[in-house]
Order: C-alpha cells, then structure tokens, then sequence
C-alpha cells in the first residue's frame, strides 16, 4: 500500500497552496479534469482583494494580471483561471489524480486508508498520516447556486432579486447570472431554473445571450469552513467568498 | 458476481446484496453517443436509468466544447433533438454556434437543454457525477452495475446495459481490446477545446495534445493540466476579442481502445473488401491522421494516407449488430468510439451524427433485447428486418449513406458525392499520369489491378513512371526498384495540388504528391540494402522524409 504524508481531495483553490508546501509526499485526488472548478468551472466571478497576500497567492495574482485574466480593481475572467490553476498543478510537486473519487476513507492506528477510484485502474488503496478535504459535502450547510455566462454588447447593471443576481465579470459585455437553487439540484435542472427565468425576464436583459452554463455547482457559504469530523480535516474552499480568499485561506491555514 | 478492478487487475468476487434500483435498460456514459441510446431505448417504452460522471449529458459535445457537425452521414433519431435545439436557438435566448455557410454547431447550454427535454419526456432517469465501479453478472451475462455517486455506492438492475463511456464497462470485466497501432500500441492524440467568439458565432478552439490511451492516471493528469495550460486553452493574455466562452472540461478523445466483438470489421477488411452485410447503419467520415509520425503508423493506413494520398477523401462504413456486442457477453451492448473497428477503422465512427446514430442503433437493439426477450446475437439473426426497419424510419438506416468514397473537396447537397475509381487500365493510365494519383493509386491497392499493367509503364515518361513504380513498389513488386531507386537519386520534387472545388477546411485544400518521400519509404519496405547509403544520406536531415529514411533503414536491416 503506498503511504503519502497527506491525502488531498480536491484540486481546488485552497488545495492549491498546500499542495505546494507539502511538496512531493502528496496526493490529490480530483473528481474532475480541471483544477479550481468550484470557482472556474462554477463560474463565481466574484471580485478579489489582492492586497497583502501571501506569497503563492501573490504569485498567482500576478500571473492572472499578467495574462489579462484579473484586472487592478480586483475583476476576473473566471473561465481563464482553471487553465491558470491546471499549470500551477503541473509545477507544484506532488501526486496528482483526476477522474479520480475517494470513495471510502478509514481511520487506522496510524492514520487514514482512503480508497481510491479511478476507471482505469479501479480501486486502490493508499495509506496517510492526514486526509483534507477541501471539497463541499452534504453534511455542509450551503445555499447552491447555479451560474449563467452572459455576453451584451452593452452595461448592465448589477442586481440581486434574491433568487436571482448579477455579476460583472472583467470584461465590458462579460456578465454572469447567478441563481440561487434549491438544494439537492442537478446542473440540469438549475439549467431549467435559469432557462424559465430568461424567458419571462428578457427586459431585465435587454440583447444579453447566454454564451455558457457552469458546469460546477456553486454555493454560498455563511464563514468559511475549517472543521473535523472522524479525523479529517474539512477546509472547503468552495466555502471561502471569492477565490483568492481561499488561495490565501489554503497557504495561510496552519497544518 | 461483482467485477471490480484492483489495482488495475480484474477481480471477480461473490455478490448477494440485491439491486437498489432496477430497469430495463442502463445507459452508462450520456455522452454523444449514450444520450440518444438512452432517449432511444425509453422511446420505445423500456425504462431507462442513464448514467454518467460528468454533471451534464452530451459528454465532448457539450461540456467538451465540440460542438460543430462536419463529416458524417445524415439521418435518424439526432434529428429530432436539434429540431429541438433549433427552437432553442430561434428562442433567442442563447448564442449562435453555427457559423454561417458552415454545418450545424449547437453549443453547450443549446443540446444540453434539448437532450434533457428529451430524456424527461420520455422518462430517462439520469443520475449525474456518478462513475460505474464493478459490474455484476450472471456467468456472461450482464445483469447490472455498481456506481459511486461521490457519496456512497449503489446497486442498479438492469436486463441491458449499453457500455456509452468509451469501454468503461467492458474494462471492468478485464474483456480484451483490439489495441493501438502495431508498432508501439499508441492511439491518436486528444485534444482540449475552448469555447471562443468569431463573426458573433461561438466556436470551438483545440490543438492535437498527445496518446491519452497508454498512460498511467498520475500521467494521465500530468498531461491533462499540461495541456489545460497550453494555447489554445490558456492564453498568452487575454483581450474582450479573445476572451473565453466556455471550457471544455471532457478531454476530447479521438481514439479510445476498441472492445473486440463478435464482429470486428478493421482496416484490413475493409481493404480487402469484407464489409458487413447486415447493415444498420453507416457512417461517413476521413481516416483520421491525429498522429504527426505516419512512419510509425500500421502499413495500411500508411497506404492510405501517405502513398494513396487519400486524405481529402471521406469512406462510408456499414456497422452490423455484431460490432456493438462484446464478444461472448450477453446482457451488454457498445455505444460510442469503442465498438469492434480496431485503430485505423475508428476514426469512421467518431462524427457526431455517426456516434448518434451508434447511440439510436445500441439504444433500439436494447429495447428489442428486452421486448424478445433474447440476446443481441439472436436479435442480430432472428429479428434483424424488424431492427432495420425500426431504424430505417428514423432515417438512422438509410442505404443512400452508402456512399462509398467520396471527395471531400466537393460541394455537398446534401451529402458528399461519390468519386468512381479507374476501372480500365485507360483510365488508370490517365490518372496515374496526372498530379492527381490518388484514386489510382487507391485502385491499385485494393488489387482492381494487375502488377503487370503497371510494370509496363515503367519505361513511360515524368509522372507516369513514378507513380507507376509508386503502385508497384506498394504491391510489393520488386520491379519497382530501379525506378524508386532513380527517384531517391534526384531532389525531392514536391507537386502542390490545390483544389479547384468549394473546401469547408483548410487541410483539404492540398496535398502534397511527393514521389521522393514515398520512394524513401518503399525501398525500405521491399528491404533494398543496395539503397542504404543513400537512406543514411536523407536520414541525417531533420525533416519528414529523414524519419521515413530512419524507419526504412530499421526496416531493411531487420531484413537482412
């Protein structure tokens, strides 16, 4: 069975920095292809402070400047991030599995056996002396949101309905509709959520289009979550307001 | 009993807890080809639980951002889901993909929408974000499978379950593959495609990547955030016009290893005209050339795509029921890339409308399955006019898809037209003497012709005797020697052909007839050591005619 220091589920935001401080004794297991899906691939284009980061941060900052994927007043071009994020992955160090799902995880004398999944090698077993998970669970206590890309010629100005509300992304003509969603929903059916909105709200819109949907559920958290439960630790990046907010969360977090 | 992978190894081990859930039919993987499977099966009444890992249905037709039809044959059950999308689109509410003057492209949010209106009236139940993790059975047959939902395991009975997520099924039993190429079992490369903006039309960008089939999954992963990293996913820097609309998070693969059924119909059957007779549909599309290093490519589709020079040329495939069935299984049927077509012939079945019409045909024989209560065999051999007409009235069945070969520089309307290949040694002397061979050539290979003809042609003048030596020295026929010999002397001459006809794309708009390149690699084949001094000449150089020479040199001194 092989052993690392540290299992990771998630190859999330906050995971990011972790994985580049635990170095090469660490595993990362995510359920998707992309890394920071919870806030590129759910499209949370909230907008982030980068004063005062710490230094990974900071060098994640400056590469989302330098490629025109964060502005100086804090906007991102969020569907640019997990290309961002995936080639920070690829320099960091550490093990990293996608298409992968932990599917049981146990505590042991001297640490954890996670079970692994992947199709194609099946189930493996690995041993660590700690297992985080940056994931959301069900047990977490969220609001899903579902989001919507929006392309308009021209402004629109930023709203919350309550179930409904918009965010501007970095772009003139870049919006996103974000849906609050009952939870349980699929992406499908908050596709049907939103679908039925654009059609009895098309005033609100004006010649706004829907370019894309998330592919991600997103959620709204009410304070980040840090936590343990049958000995792992749950730091949810999801649950943090905006994505440098759980950059910084993951390298400042004390292990 | 349960089939699980262990550390990659195939384990079997008793199974008594029940099924949670039970149906008709099990689609696993609602990608293009499992998404029509599923709405299929339930069309015909049949319950249907569809499965799948991604969190949408559509698989690298939505959530991968390929999103455009352009090869591929016309007809069946797809057409009804984009009349829906049409709607959609006409709605207003979404984007355009389709380009003007371009064939249809329906974008993420559009044929996700409609495939999903299309499951819920029909009753598809769909379970997301989900991967099978072991499939139960009874002896061969196929009698169920356990999924992971992200949170915990659960059972689902099924009378058929069709394998939609490219052999994951089919690899949890450890069933046997056809493989790679011969050479070094590699298949072609994937890509990753982002959604971009052009003439206020969305479209998909992507870039070949590399051999997804034979890596490890900590490789696998590597290389997928390499490439997620790479343009054109990740850009330089980012402007309004050059802006993201969508990722693909499917990696786009082009080739998945093929599950051997119990009718596999290769290139070489093809070649040697063993077509299928008991058609159910047919698909159109170019062999697909992903791979850069054609040298290293089996000798038959090098033939094809580099010695025929066929690349601007499309082929109709006839699939038959046996090449959706797992050889010795029951219970279990192949929707997608994987059905028994091996690594050249693959490339036929990948286009959207010919993966649709896969997912329609594995979706009605499912159905049928469960109403008959029989096998796939036995539907194959004892109801196989009631399958066809099923599918011949969706247009899925269609004999006019039979298009043999067609250039695919020619306007289409509405499909592309079939070219005739030279049937006397007239026409063959015509065509071979012209800049362009292909035809002829390809005539040739499929043995329409005599060495003999072609050997007495040798003495004739320019293109005629070269392409002559060509077609010999690919039937094996040494008198081509001191021709190809005499060709490998000179410089390499290239002739550019450039399409007069109306091109949808780019890389069909020439082809390259370059008799030096196709002498280095001959030579090589017919192991002629008296051209090894002048191989090692060509082979220092650092361009493709080099690589040839090297694969040659390998080839003659394993030879000798």
């Amino acid at each position: 069975m092989k052993h690392y220091h540290t299992i990771l589920i998630g190859a999330t935001a906050l995971a990011y920095p972790i994985a580049v401080r635990l170095g090469g004794d660490c595993l990362t297991v995510e359920p998707g292809f992309s890394a920071g899906a919870e806030f590129s691939d759910a499209m949370r284009a909230e907008p982030v402070d980068t004063r005062a980061l710490p230094p990974i941060a900071a060098a994640l900052a400056a590469e989302l400047k330098g490629r025109g994927i964060l502005s100086e007043d804090g906007r991102l071009h969020i569907l640019a991030v997990g290309g961002v994020l995936c080639g920070c992955w690829a320099k960091c160090g550490g093990t990293l599995l996608m298409g992968a799902r932990a599917t049981e995880i146990v505590q042991t004398g001297d640490g954890f056996a996670v079970t692994v999944f992947h199709p194609q090698t099946g189930f493996t077993t690995y041993s660590a002396a700690r297992v985080i998970d940056t994931t959301v669970r069900d047990f977490m206590d969220y609001q899903p949101t579902f989001g919507l890309l929006l392309a308009r010629d021209e402004w629109l100005t930023p709203f919350d309905d309550g179930d409904v509300y918009l965010q501007r992304g970095l772009f003139a003509d870049e919006f996103v509709l974000r849906f609050r969603v009952p939870r349980g929903a699929t992406i499908p059916e908050a596709q049907a959520i939103a679908d039925r909105w654009l059609e009895t709200h098309r005033e609100r819109l004006g010649s706004a289009q829907a370019a894309g949907i998330a592919l991600y559920m997103g959620q709204e958290f009410r304070l980040p979550v840090d936590m343990v439960r049958d000995g792992v630790r749950y730091l949810t990046s999801a649950s943090h307001p905006d994505l440098m907010s759980a950059v910084k969360g993951g390298e400042l977090v004390c292990l | 009993m349960l089939h699980i992978l262990n550390e990659g190894n195939p384990s079997c081990e008793p199974y008594d807890g029940g099924f949670e859930l039970t149906c008709d039919v099990c689609v696993v993987g609602l990608g293009t080809a499992g998404a029509i499977a599923a709405i299929a099966a339930a069309k015909r009444g049949q319950r249907v639980i569809g499965v799948d890992a991604s969190s949408i249905p559509g698989g690298v037709g939505t959530s991968g951002c390929v999103w455009d039809y352009y090869y591929g044959a016309y007809g069946g059950l797809y057409c009804e889901i984009n009349a829906e999308a049409d709607r959609i689109v006409a709605e207003g509410r979404y984007i355009h993909s389709t380009k003007p003057g371009y064939k249809l492209s329906y974008s993420t949010p559009v044929k996700s929408l409609a495939l999903e209106r299309f499951f819920e009236r029909y009753g598809v139940r769909t379970i997301y974000e989900s991967n099978v993790t072991g499939v139960l059975c009874d002896g061969k047959r196929v009698v169920g499978v356990i999924i992971f939902d992200g949170g915990r395991f659960v059972s689902i009975g099924a009378s058929v379950v069709i394998d939609g997520a490219e052999g994951a099924v089919c690899h949890l039993m450890g069933l046997p593959t056809l493989g790679g190429r011969k050479s070094d079992g590699k298949t072609a490369r994937f890509s990753r495609t982002v959604g971009v903006m052009e003439y206020k039309r969305m479209h998909g960008a992507w870039a070949f990547n590399e051999d997804y089939a034979n890596t490890t999954p900590s490789e696998a992963a590597a290389m997928t955030c390499r490439w997620a990293s790479s343009h054109p996913c990740l850009a330089e820097s980012y402007t309004d016009r050059t802006r993201l609309y969508a990722v693909g998070r499917e990696i786009g693969l082009r080739e998945v290893l093929c599950v051997s059924c119990e009718r596999n119909f290769l290139f070489t059957d093809y070649l040697a005209g063993n077509c299928p007779e008991n058609v159910i549909f047919y698909t159109f599309s170019p062999l697909d050339n992903a791979n850069p290093d054609l040298w290293n490519e089996d000798e038959d589709f090098q033939d094809w795509q580099f010695l025929c020079g066929m690349h601007a040329y499309g082929v109709s495939m006839g699939v038959c029921p046996e090449m959706l069935i797992p050889r010795g299984m029951e219970g279990i049927l192949l929707a997608g890339k994987h059905i028994g077509t091996g690594h050249t012939m693959t490339s036929t079945i990948r286009m959207r409308t010919d993966m649709e019409k896969c997912g329609e045909a594995a979706g009605v024989m499912a159905a049928m399955m469960c109403e008959h209560g029989c096998s796939g065999l036995t539907l194959s051999r004892e109801h196989f006019d009631e399958l066809r007409g099923i599918l011949a009235e969706s247009g899925c069945y269609d004999p006019d898809n039979d298009r043999g070969i067609c250039d695919l520089n020619l306007p289409d309307d509405p499909m592309w037209k079939p070219v005739p290949l030279p049937k006397t040694a007239e026409e063959l002397r015509e065509t071979l003497g012209s800049e362009h061979p292909s035809l002829g050539l390809f005539a040739v290979r499929l043995g329409l012709f005599d060495a003999d003809t072609l050997a007495g042609w040798l003495d004739a003048d320019g293109l005629l005797r070269d392409n002559a030596a060509v077609a010999l020295g690919m039937m094996g026929d040494r008198r081509a020697l001191p021709v190809l010999r005499e060709i490998l002397a000179g410089e390499p001459v290239v002739h550019i052909y450039r399409s007069p006809h109306k091109y949808f794309f780019p890389w069909l708009e020439t082809t390259e007839l370059c008799n030096f390149t196709k002498a280095v690699c001959l030579v090589g084949r017919l192991g002629d050591a008296d051209s090894l001094e002048r191989l090692r000449e060509i082979a220092a150089g650092d361009d493709k005619a080099a690589e040839w020479a090297k694969a040659s040199i390998r080839k003659i001194e394993q030879k000798s």
